[in-house]
């Protein structure tokens, strides 16, 4: 029994055999762009239940007009037949010729449940828009109007590293349900995925924070005391920005604490507890943005590659992707370098 | 650098973000939805109202008030109890009186019912859908009852508010002004399609026997009593239309035969149903003489079996479709399946041609046959004037123009009003009240004639017809229905006496005098039926008879477009392309021609047009960016233009304004759908704003 439950039955087999050749029709079809629009080539349409059930209706009037020799029933009967073949048309120019532009660097944390935005450009209105990513939320447009518009679709990364969302469907019942229109669009969105953010207080505490000391000043635990006024510097976090002196007048500055005068923080692999690879990742992320939140400068040192100390939303997204690639080959050529110290 | 792209990002999208939500797994409608949807619903169930029982009546207008105070949040949704006690009730109601109803509308009542009760129970999609198709069966079922062109009209109308439903359904966010424009369309769209289906599309005979519909029956009933045919007189509706090929028979000719009768109790003439003689009658084909009439009849729906003809009239068979029509020993036409909807048949006539020169014994007596004791003051009068006159066929003819003229000389009056008779007695009426209408006349002389020993019989039908010169057609109505009298005499066959042509001679001639009509007018129930009003204006008459004609063209083509009649139509068509092919095929090649190339040219055009316009709106912008890119600034190729403004305004920011009106009128150029005129107004001002831009370069 067990050696059976092990074994992929039939059925899953032939299923898997199925989608992969599917996806191999569908690559070579609709190809993966950053632009695309809709046309005969990438729009699928077939009736739908209701569509079906309808056309057994019209069939049944049919009849009816038949045996009751009743040739009005009988023209109503066609009528509503042409009307199905009308509402196919209707359908198919609800979404051709639609224009979707993806250009955006997307980042999230993995299992943050984050938007991809798309911008959508129409000559005309459209209406009753589906969009969904495989296996995540449908987000539903009823109408899209003439121009340039942005829609944002709901995704979750789950693992680690770098994530295509796949192809996103975009499907509509429009005009009267009896077609369904649909596509399936792949941008080659990648999603960079950082750790995971959870929170790891007890290591806050800790000794794996591997303090250097410069200039022989003292280093002073936490932070939050507040140190002195200087010119704000692009990227840095909002939460150090001195608003009441914004307000006033004086311009843009930032909030120093004393913690960050005169030392400088390494966060290190090694230094961690013992945990899992993942986990630790997890940990040097949370690690990351808590510096960040209190302004602390810090530096990343993975086993084969070094962040140079620094602060600024600039540096934590460069650090953060420096996580989101550990592990994979093409680590380095990833991460912007130069801002990376040289292989230890 | 990517938080900067996602701050951009954040900017835009409060401008123009479009209204999202994330998917409803659940079945709602809104509440706006759901009164379309009862209004269809009162709307689908009305067109049915007259088939239904008073019982069904009332459960849907419960129902209907109780979903009103639903949506109003007055009451709560029933419980699945209380539906299904309201269903089992009806279900009883309708096993109790199927008997009465019939198969077919006790099937409808079902459908109502179900149609009427689904909608408590809207809790999926499936069930949203199921409604919508019970809706359109409840609404097409109505056409098994009325077929006339206003009705289909009218329909046509409710298809749209249904299809307005649907789409108010699945593109909840439109308007209905919108949503009926589009239901409006895509039905106007489909219906060349559906008409060309309609006359193509080969025809089919009914594959299994269906229920028939019962309804009231209407016109001429197969008994006659005096008054009778003076109260269908007051109608106005139309009982049939005759299109004649060639000749046109005299007014004063046109006697509809419809129903004969033979049988008097002293108060009712009825005529004889037995089933022996209704069928078993086959015409002498070689008897056939003088000019002969062929035309066309169309009879409304009456849901009995008489048609009308001309005398002597029998069936086309080659050209009426179907086995269903019968001629009867006593020359009338039969149909053995009732009228339930317009029936079409072909009659060749012979007017001038005797009816039965010779009577069986059996015949001859039936047709003298006077109860006892019933009006003996015309027994008295008849005995006294057979003492005049011998017994042969000259003096009886003489006797018949003695009678007639008593009605001609004495003071008999011709009115639709006759004072009440006691028991119907033809006595009180022919020497005391001695007014009446038609049917009094040959009642009375009918029972005279037998009274005297001339074999006599009562004859209903219709009389005289109008013509319709628009659709070249006459029009029988309601009102020329006419009862006269037929005597045997030997020698003569079966003789047409009408006494109103002597009393009211005008009748015969060209029809209602206007006494009558000024009769008509004041006891008639159909006080505005078009007719009447048309008696005053010459312009509503012409109306009138367009209208009419359009019916008659809708009866002809499309209620009455047979199987043999498609053959026809397309025989003709085929025709007419061959001898089009034959005659000149080089012109029509070069016509042909020309009118493509035509097609084509005025399609090359509107391309080369759409195209110039397009290739200037990108051309000007095109043309500033290469002058914003020689002052350093590229805009990036997957950068929005509303993007590109933000850039600019920080970067020049005296060009700022203009260049966002400009690259604002580029973006509703290209891709908002303006009118011609706004088209032109934008492209102005576009390129003006253009010029403003290149000249403060300099």
């Amino acid at each position: 029994m067990n050696s059976l439950k092990l074994m992929p039955s039939i059925k899953q087999r032939v299923n898997l055999w199925f989608s992969g050749r599917t996806k191999q029709w569908l690559n070579k079809r609709i190809p993966a762009a950053h632009q695309q629009q809709l046309s005969n080539r990438n729009i699928f349409i077939l009736p739908t239940q209701f569509g079906y059930a309808y056309m057994f209706s019209v069939f049944i009037l049919f009849l009816l007009g038949t045996n009751y020799q009743n040739n009005i029933i009988i023209l109503m009967s066609y009528l509503f037949a042409s009307v199905f073949l009308t509402s196919m048309f209707y359908s198919f120019l609800n979404l051709s010729r639609l224009k979707f532009i993806f250009n955006s660097k997307i980042t999230a944390y993995a299992g943050q449940k984050i938007t991809i935005p798309l911008s959508v450009i129409t000559s005309k209105q459209r209406y009753g828009l589906n969009f969904t990513f495989v296996k995540n939320e449908v987000i539903y447009c009823s109408v899209i109007d003439a121009g340039e518009s942005l829609i944002e679709i709901p995704f979750i990364s789950l693992t680690r590293g770098i994530n295509n969302p796949g192809r996103l469907k975009i499907s509509s019942e429009y005009a009267l349900g009896l077609f369904v229109c649909w596509t399936h669009l792949d941008f080659d969105c990648q999603v960079i995925t950082y750790p995971a953010k959870k929170i790891f207080n007890q290591i806050k505490q800790d000794t794996s924070q591997h303090h250097e000391e410069l200039n022989g000043s003292q280093i002073v635990e936490g932070g939050d005391d507040f140190g002195e006024l200087r010119q704000y510097k692009q990227g840095e976090s909002n939460a150090q920005i001195a608003w009441k002196q914004l307000a006033r007048g004086q311009g843009w500055l930032t909030k120093t604490t004393q913690s960050e005068v005169g030392s400088t923080v390494w966060l290190s692999l090694q230094q961690l507890p013992h945990a899992p690879i993942e986990t630790k990742l997890e940990m040097l992320c949370f690690l990351i943005l808590d510096h960040h939140k209190s302004n602390i400068p810090f530096g990343l040192d993975l086993e084969h590659l070094k962040v140079e100390p620094s602060t600024g939303n600039k540096h934590v997204s460069i650090c953060l992707e420096a996580l989101a690639f550990f592990g994979s080959s093409d680590l380095r050529s990833r991460v912007n370098k130069s801002h990376v110290v040289g292989e230890p | 650098m990517i938080f900067n792209s996602l701050t951009g990002k954040r900017a835009l999208r409060k401008k123009s973000k479009l209204k999202q939500s994330v998917h409803q797994q659940k079945f709602k409608l809104r509440s706006q939805s759901f009164l379309l949807l009862l209004l269809c619903q009162i709307i689908n169930l009305l067109t049915l109202t007259s088939q239904l029982a008073w019982w069904m009546i009332s459960i849907i207008v419960v129902c209907m008030i109780w979903q009103l105070c639903i949506i109003k949040n007055i009451t709560q949704k029933p419980s699945k109890f209380l539906i299904a006690s309201l269903s089992i009730t009806g279900c009883i109601l309708l096993a109790l009186t199927s008997q009465g109803l019939g198969l077919l509308l006790t099937m409808l009542h079902l459908l109502c019912l179900s149609y009427v009760l689904k909608t408590f129970e809207l809790n999926k999609r499936a069930d949203f859908y199921q409604l919508l198709l019970l809706g359109i069966f409840v609404l097409i079922a109505s056409l098994i009852f009325q077929q006339s062109l206003y009705f289909a009209l009218i329909i046509s109308l409710i298809i749209i508010l249904n299809f307005t439903l649907m789409i108010s359904f699945f593109a909840p966010s439109t308007k209905y002004s919108y949503s009926i424009k589009l239901a409006g369309k895509i039905f106007l769209q489909s219906a060349p399609l559906a008409i060309l289906l309609f006359f193509v599309f080969p025809k089919l005979s009914p594959l299994w026997a269906v229920p028939t519909a019962k309804s009231a029956k209407t016109g001429l009933s197969d008994s006659v009593k005096v008054g009778d045919i003076a109260n269908l007189a007051l109608s106005d509706e139309l009982a049939f239309r005759v299109k004649f090929d060639q000749n046109v028979p005299s007014y004063s000719q046109m006697y509809w035969r419809a129903i004969v009768m033979e049988n008097f109790d002293g108060q009712v003439w009825t005529t004889n149903l037995n089933p022996q003689q209704i069928y078993r009658y086959r015409f002498d084909q070689a008897s056939v003489k003088g000019e002969q009439l062929n035309y066309q009849v169309i009879a409304s729906p009456t849901f009995q079996h008489w048609l009308y003809g001309l005398d002597l009239a029998r069936i086309n068979k080659t050209k009426t479709q179907g086995n269903d029509i019968v001629h009867r020993p006593d020359f009338s036409l039969y149909s053995k399946k009732p009228l339930t909807q317009n029936t079409s048949y072909y009659v060749n006539s012979h007017i001038e041609m005797p009816l039965a020169l010779n009577i069986s014994q059996y015949s001859y007596n039936k047709n003298l046959l006077i109860p006892s004791n019933s009006n003996p003051r015309l027994v008295e009068k008849a005995k006294v004037l057979r003492q005049s006159y011998a017994n042969n066929t000259q003096d009886n003819m003489a006797l018949i123009k003695n009678v007639l003229s008593t009605f001609n000389k004495d003071i008999y009056r011709y009115t639709l009003n006759p004072p009440t008779l006691l028991n119907n007695s033809l006595d009180q009426f022919y020497f005391e009240t001695k007014a009446g209408f038609c049917e009094h006349f040959a009642s009375s002389f009918t029972f005279l004639m037998r009274a005297s020993g001339i074999p006599a019989r009562l004859v209903t039908g219709y009389m005289g017809g109008e013509y319709n010169s628009n659709g070249g057609y006459y029009s029988v109505y309601q009102r020329d229905a006419h009862a006269w009298s037929e005597v045997w005499l030997q020698g003569k066959g079966w003789v047409r006496i009408d006494p109103t042509a002597a009393i009211n001679p005008e009748r015969i001639e060209r029809g209602f005098s206007d006494e009558l009509l000024r009769e008509q007018a004041e006891s008639s129930q159909d006080a505005f039926s078009l007719l009447r009003f048309s008696k005053n204006s010459a312009l509503i008459n012409a109306i009138r008879l367009q209208l009419e004609a359009l019916d008659y063209n809708w009866t002809r083509w499309v209620i009455g477009y047979t199987a043999d009649r498609q053959n026809q139509f397309l025989a003709q068509l085929a025709l007419a392309f061959k001898s089009l092919k034959d005659i000149d095929l080089l012109t029509l090649l070069q016509n042909g021609l020309l009118l493509l190339s035509a097609i084509i040219l005025w399609w090359l055009v509107r391309q080369i047009n759409a195209a110039r316009k397009s290739h200037n709106i990108n051309y000007y912008y095109k043309k500033l960016l290469t002058m914003f890119a020689k002052q350093g600034i590229n805009k990036p190729v997957d950068m929005l233009a509303k993007d590109f403004v933000l850039v600019i305004k920080k970067e020049l920011p005296e060009y700022a304004l203009e260049f966002a009106k400009f690259s604002h009128l580029y973006a509703s150029l290209q891709y908002q759908d303006l009118s011609e005129q706004q088209k032109e107004l934008a492209l102005n001002a576009y390129i003006n704003s253009y010029k403003i831009l290149i000249r403060h370069k300099g």
